[in-house]
């Protein structure tokens, strides 16, 4: 019973599977080391350095999808450079993160901002500091708006990563629903007023939550809660920028107070983590929802609806008149340092990012707006929305991923399943401002 | 039967007066044959599980140098106040979508078994969900439970009620998801029934309707007891898929699930691949697996008191 017969010849079942046992360790140990074979900084050789071939990644949608072939068509044409673009389908980080330990990633590719930390610890990232310095770089760092870049340095302050573009938060509304609800004088015009505080978004939610209609979600991330905290004049974070406070800032915990009371009003909606096809744009689009703080990727779905009338405000402030810092969504552009060629890569890196390559990309419809200073005018392109140049004027002064969420893999996968899981609870402001900020602050 | 295939296997055995030399030619041939296959399994399931049951006690972020934890990783996992709520989100997933499927399963076999011409094309239609992707069935789903847009709305209004929020409602998230989850899994129990009461003898039958057995009676001492290995099967392979559950929730909410909707295997995907912690993934995968061979073993010893096997 003991034994396998394999033609004719007993082989003993415990034989047979040492035998197999044996060979899945030899094949594990085969694996394990295939995760590190890639030493850093030493690229293997191909072609003549400095022209490539170049790989790179990104994600995309179909809009993007064909922008992407185009600008690396554009870019083979202009430089000599043959680059290949791989468009990453599905799980981008789970993808990236395998070829990586795999020694298979492009030379070059999008890092999302919870990202960035990881990869930045797993040491295949290439250190950037030293190229943009030279005469070499096609991009001056002091172009880059400076609210954007921390997230994409080390603690060591080595930077790894440039941000393609931007998308910072504006507040979009609906004009006819505020007409509907009685809303005189839209926000684009109180703000050119002075008069774009927090009594006259009061005022709004309250008009609109009268026609059954809502008024404005607030969903269970950094972009949304903590733009809500510096608008209206708190602090989140620490003056080194590595802890939250703003469970211990006046101004901080008054807007989570005055959040709290919307949500119990139902004059704000809380959002949660919104499920595909569920999400505040679905609301939005369809004429459910009255303004939604977003930033310019909602576009060109925007576009398409010929009968709606929308345009766009900086988010309400203290005093009603000035543009404060608010959040801004970025993806950076990052070198691995298996880059077969990582002179050209660099350079690819430079040229995608600089003010040249965000407008080839942006141009013609683009859904987001430059992080660099010098094309402002790409965001008035057709003249949609009326106000566009606050996206500028937002990117600008905005802040990207807090470094507390950013630095931990942990906190920034789990900011919106604890977030959501506390506000679900039914606990205060002041307990859920501190339960977060613990939260963040332990890293997990 | 017994014998007639002792005496086959016999009869195939190769001849006693086989040289030794041929003997280890056709061992060589054996092995050549199997090695395809052999080397498919050793690399992508058994390296693989032993290399996951190692790390298991290792830390390590997918990149860098490993060290020994110890039986610390087990310990997060029997701690950790999400991974106790995910197991319970998986258990309750179980608890509410293997009854159903097998109940819905049975339920639709027997209606198809007197059900004559259009048996066929209904069998199509049941099965059709089983064969469609999970991402085109969650894609549907999640319109069909969207509180805002969902067709189902105005039948919710016209009976008075407020369309609930399916999956953000903690209460009803998990059971959502079982609903769509039987929607999908009906078709494949309803024919593994329908096979099981196409080998249920009719003279059995017949001799209970000489006896004035009623339909209930012959339900409950005939059909049910005869299908038991069915059942079996059935039960032993929706509570393994059950405790897998991953391509719904992953679909309905991507990386950002609420607390009560996140399950087992969607946390080993999310520690590993989004927290970078391979090492506590392996150890959730380990406890999985390890829950998952008790549920099976267990079942296995319960089968000898209510499995019936005609031969």
């Amino acid at each position: 019973m003991g034994e396998l017969q394999i033609m004719g010849r007993s082989v003993s079942r415990r034989g047979f599977l040492g035998t197999a046992a044996a060979a899945g360790l030899a094949s594990a140990a085969t694996m394990a080391g295939c995760s590190s074979n890639a030493a850093p900084g030493t690229g293997a050789s191909g072609g003549t350095a400095g022209k490539g071939p170049i790989t790179w990644a990104s994600w995309a949608n179909p809009g993007e999808a064909d922008a992407y072939k185009k600008v690396t068509a554009d870019y083979t044409a202009k430089y000599g450079n043959k680059v290949v673009w791989q468009q990453v389908v599905g799980d981008y980080q789970t993808k990236i993160l395998t070829q990586l330990a795999g020694g298979s990633a492009p030379d070059a590719f999008y890092v999302g901002d919870g990202q960035m930390a990881p990869m930045i610890n797993s040491g295949k990232l290439t250190a950037l500091d030293d190229f943009l310095a030279s005469a070499a770089s096609p991009l001056k760092l002091a172009d880059v708006h400076p609210g954007l870049l921390e997230w994409c340095k080390s603690k060591d302050g080595k930077l790894y990563g440039v941000p393609v573009d931007s998308n910072p938060k504006v507040f979009w509304f609906n004009k006819g629903l505020l007409e509907q609800a009685g809303v005189t004088t839209d926000p684009a015009a109180q703000f050119a007023a002075g008069t774009w505080n927090r009594a006259a978004l009061d005022d709004l939610l309250t008009k609109v939550k009268a026609t059954g209609k809502r008024g404005m979600v607030v969903e269970a991330n950094w972009f949304d809660l903590f733009s809500l905290v510096t608008t209206f004049g708190g602090k989140v974070l620490s003056d080194d920028g590595t802890k939250v406070i703003f469970d211990t800032d006046p101004k901080a915990m008054d807007t989570f107070a005055w959040l709290f009371d919307h949500f119990a009003a139902g004059t704000i909606t809380y959002g949660g983590s919104l499920p595909k096809g569920q999400g505040v744009d679905a609301l939005f689009l369809g004429s459910q929802l009255a303004t939604i703080q977003y930033g310019r990727w909602i576009l060109p779905n925007l576009r398409k609806l010929k009968n709606m009338q929308y345009d766009i405000a900086p988010m309400p402030s203290e005093d009603g008149k000035t543009i404060m810092p608010v959040a801004v969504y970025c993806a950076a552009m990052a070198v691995q340092t298996g880059a077969k060629d990582s002179q050209a890569a660099l350079e690819f890196l430079g040229r995608y990012v600089n003010a040249d390559g965000q407008k080839a990309r942006l141009a013609g419809g683009g859904n987001a707006v430059p992080a660099v200073k010098g094309i402002d005018d790409i965001v008035l392109e057709g003249g949609l929305p009326a106000n566009a140049k606050v996206f500028n004027e937002v990117a600008t002064k905005g802040w990207a991923i807090p470094l507390p969420i950013a630095r931990s893999a942990k906190v920034s996968t789990n900011f919106g399943t604890e977030t959501d899981k506390m506000i679900k609870s039914g606990i205060g402001a002041k307990d859920f401002a501190t339960k977060l900020a613990a939260f963040i602050n332990a890293g997990g | 039967m017994a014998v007639a295939t002792k005496e086959g296997a016999r009869a195939s055995a190769p001849p006693q007066t086989k040289s030794r030399t041929a003997k280890q030619k056709d061992l060589a041939f054996a092995y050549g044959f199997l090695s395809p296959q052999l080397f498919g399994m050793v690399v992508f399931l058994l390296g693989p599980l032993i290399f996951a049951f190692a790390l298991a006690f290792l830390n390590w972020d997918g990149f860098g140098t490993r060290s020994f934890a110890g039986l610390d990783n087990f310990a997060w996992v029997f701690s950790d106040p999400q991974m106790l709520t995910s197991m319970g989100n998986t258990l309750w997933f179980t608890v509410l979508q293997v009854p159903g499927l097998l109940v819905s399963g049975f339920m639709a076999a027997l209606l198809l078994q007197v059900t004559k011409k259009a048996r066929n094309i209904y069998r199509v239609f049941y099965f059709a969900p089983v064969i469609t992707s999970s991402v085109a069935v969650s894609a549907i789903w999640l319109w069909l439970l969207n509180p805002e847009l969902s067709p189902l709305n105005p039948v919710f209004r016209a009976v008075g009620i407020t369309p609930p929020d399916w999956l953000q409602n903690p209460t009803t998230v998990i059971p959502v998801m079982a609903v769509v989850s039987v929607w999908q899994g009906l078709g494949y129990q309803m024919v593994m029934f329908m096979a099981g009461l196409e080998n249920v003898p009719s003279s059995l039958m017949e001799a209970a309707d000489i006896d004035g057995a009623n339909e209930v009676q012959k339900l409950f001492r005939i059909t049910i007891p005869l299908l038991s290995p069915t059942i079996l099967f059935l039960s032993i392979t929706s509570i393994i898929g059950s405790f897998q559950v991953f391509d719904y929730i992953y679909f309905f909410f991507d990386t950002t699930a609420p607390a009560n909707a996140r399950t087992i295997v969607y946390e080993i995907v999310q520690i590993a691949f989004r927290e970078g912690n391979f090492g506590r993934s392996s150890a959730l995968a380990l406890v999985l697996f390890l829950i998952l061979l008790a549920v099976t073993g267990l079942q296995m010893v319960a089968q000898k008191r209510w499995v019936h096997y005609t031969e």
